[in-house]
C-alpha cells in the first residue's frame, strides 16, 4: 500500500505538487490523469524516490520512504517509461536481467526470470534475447521496458505514460496485455497518462490532477456518473460520455438468455460475449438493427436488446 | 570473430607498424640514396643515437605524458559531469576549448621558462596540451548519453558508480576514445619539437639536419616521426572500433 499525505513538491517558487493525499492499496491499478505540467508524472517520481518530496508523508507499507535506501527502494519498484530508456549497449536479455542482477539473485534464477518474462509478454526467447534495442519495433520495445520493469517482482510497478508514443493499434495491444499480466500478477500498478481513454480502459482507480492538485478520485464508472467539476467533464469528453461509459461495460452483463419465441432474432448479428457494449451500440448502428445475438465462441448464449443498454447505463 | 577477420580487422596498423620498423633497420642501409637527397656532406645517415633509441625514448616520452593527460583528463571530465562538480563544468569546458587554439610550439617555449631544458619538460607540456582532446571528448561523450537512459538507470536503482561504470562509460567510449586518439597522435608531432629544448626525441634528426642544412638527415627523422604517427593513429581507431558500443546485433 502506498500512501501520500500532504505530500507536496516545489521546485524553486513554483508549486508543481500541492498538498496531495493519496491512497492506493494493494493490487490497484491507479491511473493519474491530468493535462500536461499538472504534477502526475512528479507525483509518480516522487514514490520512488526520483524526485525527492519537499515536505508531507509518504510512506509504502508504512514506511516513509525518505528513511530508506534510494537504491534498496528503487530496486522494489518496477519502473517503465515512455521511452523504454532500455540500454543500446546490452541485449534485451541483459536489460531485463539488470535488477535481479543488482539484487544479488543467483546466475540460474536470474536466467530463468528473463524467459518467464519474455514468454509472458509474448516475446519468443530465441527471437529476442539476444537482439539489441536498436533492432526492436516501437511495441516490442516497450514490452522489453515493462518485463525490466518487472524483473526483480517488485511489488510495485511505476509507469509513466509507457504507450503513449505508440501507434494506436499498438498502444491498445499492449492496453490489453497489461490488463491480462495483471491479472496474473495482481501488483500494485500506478500509472500515468494524458489519455483519458487509456485511464478509463485500464484503471480500477483514477485520479485526476490539475494544477498540481487531487481534483477527483473515483471509479471509471463514478468518474463518469458524476464528474466532480467541469473540468474533468471536459477530461470525459464532453458529450462523449455516454459512449465511454458503454465502452467499459461488457455485453455479458447485460444480455438477456434466449427466449424461444422470438423468430426476428435469427437474422440479427452476433456479437461476442466479452466485448463491450459500446461495440454492441455501434453494430446495432451499422447493422440498422435494435437487437444482437451474443456468442460465446462458437456457441449461441442470449441476446441484447437496445433498450437494455440504455438502460444498463442509467443503472450503472 | 573468426580470426581471419581479426587479423583483417588489424590488417592497416600492422601494415603501418611494419613500414616503421623496416624504416628503423633499412635507413642505415640507404646511404647511396641519400647521398643524391644531401650532396655535398660527408655523413649523410644520422648516427649520434641509434634510429632504435630515439624511437624508444619518443615512444617513452608520449608515453609517460598520455598516461597523465589521460588519467588526469578522464577523472576531470568526470569530476565536473557529477552532481557536486557541476559547478565547475562552465569553467573546464572553456578551458579545454580554449586550450586547443594554442599551437604545441607555444607550449614547449613556454614551459621552457618554468621547467628548464630536458626530457621533464617536454613531458609536462606534452600532458597538458595532450590533456584538452581528452578532457573536451569526454565531456562530448558523456553529455551526449540520453537522459532517458540515465533515468531509468537511476530509477531501476543503480548506484551512481554502476551508472558510471556501466552505462556512461561504455556508451560513450567511442568519442572519448576519439579524444584519446586526436592527442596522442598531436603529441607524437609535437613531441619532436622537444628535441628543440633538450628532449632526446626522433625530432633529433630532423633539428640536427636543419642547423646543418642536411636534408637527408631531416628526411630521416620525418619518415619515422611520419611512420610512428600513422602507426599510432590507425591502432588507436581500430581500438576505438572494437570498444565502441555494438548496438546491433546483425554486426557480429
Amino acid at each position: 500500500m502506498i500512501e501520500l499525505h500532504q505530500v507536496t513538491k516545489r521546485f524553486g517558487d513554483t508549486l508543481a505538487v500541492d498538498a496531495i493525499d493519496l491512497c492506493i492499496n494493494q493490487g490497484e491499478l491507479c491511473v493519474l490523469v491530468g493535462t500536461s505540467g499538472c504534477g502526475k508524472s512528479t507525483t509518480l517520481r516522487m514514490i520512488n524516490r526520483l524526485i525527492p518530496h519537499t515536505s508531507g508523508r509518504l510512506t509504502i507499507e508504512g514506511e516513509e520512504i525518505s528513511q530508506l535506501d534510494e537504491q534498496q527502494l528503487r530496486r522494489r519498484i518496477g519502473y517503465a517509461i515512455q521511452s523504454t530508456g532500455l540500454f543500446p549497449h546490452w541485449p534485451v536479455a541483459r536489460n531485463i536481467s539488470l535488477v535481479p542482477q543488482l539484487l544479488g539473485w543467483p546466475e540460474a534464477r536470474v536466467a530463468e526470470r528473463v524467459k518467464e518474462l519474455l514468454e509472458l509478454l509474448n516475446l519468443p526467447f530465441a527471437e529476442f534475447a539476444h537482439k539489441y534495442p536498436s533492432e526492436l519495433s516501437g511495441g516490442q520495445a516497450q514490452r522489453v521496458g515493462v518485463a525490466r520493469a518487472l524483473a526483480g517482482d517488485p511489488d510495485i510497478l511505476l509507469m509513466d505514460e509507457p504507450f503513449g508514443a505508440l501507434d494506436p493499434i499498438t498502444r491498445e495491444s499492449l492496453q490489453n496485455e497489461l490488463l491480462r499480466i495483471q491479472r496474473q500478477i495482481h501488483k500494485t500498478l500506478v500509472f500515468v497518462t494524458h489519455d483519458m481513454d487509456e485511464a478509463l480502459k485500464l484503471a480500477s482507480q483514477i485520479v485526476v490532477m490539475d494544477q498540481g492538485k487531487i481534483i477527483q478520485q473515483a471509479s471509471p464508472t463514478e468518474l463518469l456518473l458524476n464528474p466532480a467539476n467541469d473540468f474533468v467533464a471536459q477530461l470525459l469528453g464532453g458529450e462523449d460520455r455516454g459512449l465511454k461509459q458503454a465502452g467499459l461495460l461488457r455485453v455479458a452483463e447485460r444480455m438477456l438468455p434466449i427466449s424461444s419465441n422470438n423468430p426476428s432474432l435469427d437474422q440479427a448479428p452476433v456479437i461476442q460475449l466479452q466485448d463491450s457494449l459500446r461495440q454492441a451500440l455501434s453494430m446495432m448502428l451499422w447493422h440498422q438493427c435494435l437487437q444482437l445475438r451474443v456468442y460465446e465462441g462458437e456457441s449461441l448464449v442470449g441476446y441484447l436488446p437496445l433498450d437494455r443498454i440504455i438502460q444498463a447505463n442509467r443503472h450503472a | 570473430m573468426p580470426s581471419r577477420k581479426r587479423l583483417f580487422f588489424w590488417g592497416l596498423p600492422l601494415f603501418w607498424a611494419a613500414c616503421l620498423l623496416l624504416a628503423i633497420l633499412g635507413l642505415p642501409w640507404l646511404e647511396e640514396l641519400f647521398k643524391q637527397v644531401a650532396p655535398g656532406h660527408r655523413q649523410v645517415i644520422y648516427t649520434r643515437d641509434s634510429f632504435a633509441l630515439l624511437l624508444g625514448n619518443h615512444l617513452l616520452l608520449v608515453g609517460l605524458a598520455a598516461l597523465i593527460s589521460i588519467s588526469l583528463g578522464l577523472a576531470g571530465a568526470i569530476f565536473v559531469t557529477r552532481p557536486y562538480g557541476r559547478d565547475f563544468l562552465p569553467l573546464v569546458s572553456q578551458v579545454a576549448s580554449m586550450g586547443q587554439t594554442f599551437p604545441p610550439v607555444a607550449v614547449l617555449a613556454l614551459s621552457v621558462p618554468l621547467l628548464g631544458f630536458g626530457a621533464l619538460p617536454t613531458i609536462m607540456a606534452l600532458a597538458l596540451y595532450g590533456l584538452l582532446p581528452v578532457v573536451r571528448n569526454t565531456l562530448v561523450g558523456l553529455n551526449s548519453v540520453d537522459p532517458a537512459i540515465l533515468e531509468s538507470a537511476r530509477g531501476m536503482g543503480m548506484s551512481p558508480f554502476q551508472v558510471l561504470w556501466q552505462v556512461e562509460l561504455p556508451l560513450a567510449a567511442n568519442v572519448i576514445l576519439g579524444g584519446i586518439r586526436t592527442s596522442v597522435t598531436i603529441n607524437i608531432a609535437t613531441a619532436a619539437i622537444g628535441s628543440t629544448i633538450g628532449a632526446t626525441t626522433l625530432g633529433d634528426p630532423v633539428i640536427s639536419g636543419l642547423v646543418n642544412g642536411n636534408t637527408a638527415y631531416v628526411l630521416q627523422g620525418a619518415i619515422l616521426i611520419g611512420f610512428l604517427a600513422v602507426t599510432a593513429d590507425s591502432c588507436l581507431d581500430r581500438l576505438q572500433q572494437s570498444v565502441s558500443p555494438r548496438i546491433d546485433s546483425r554486426a557480429l
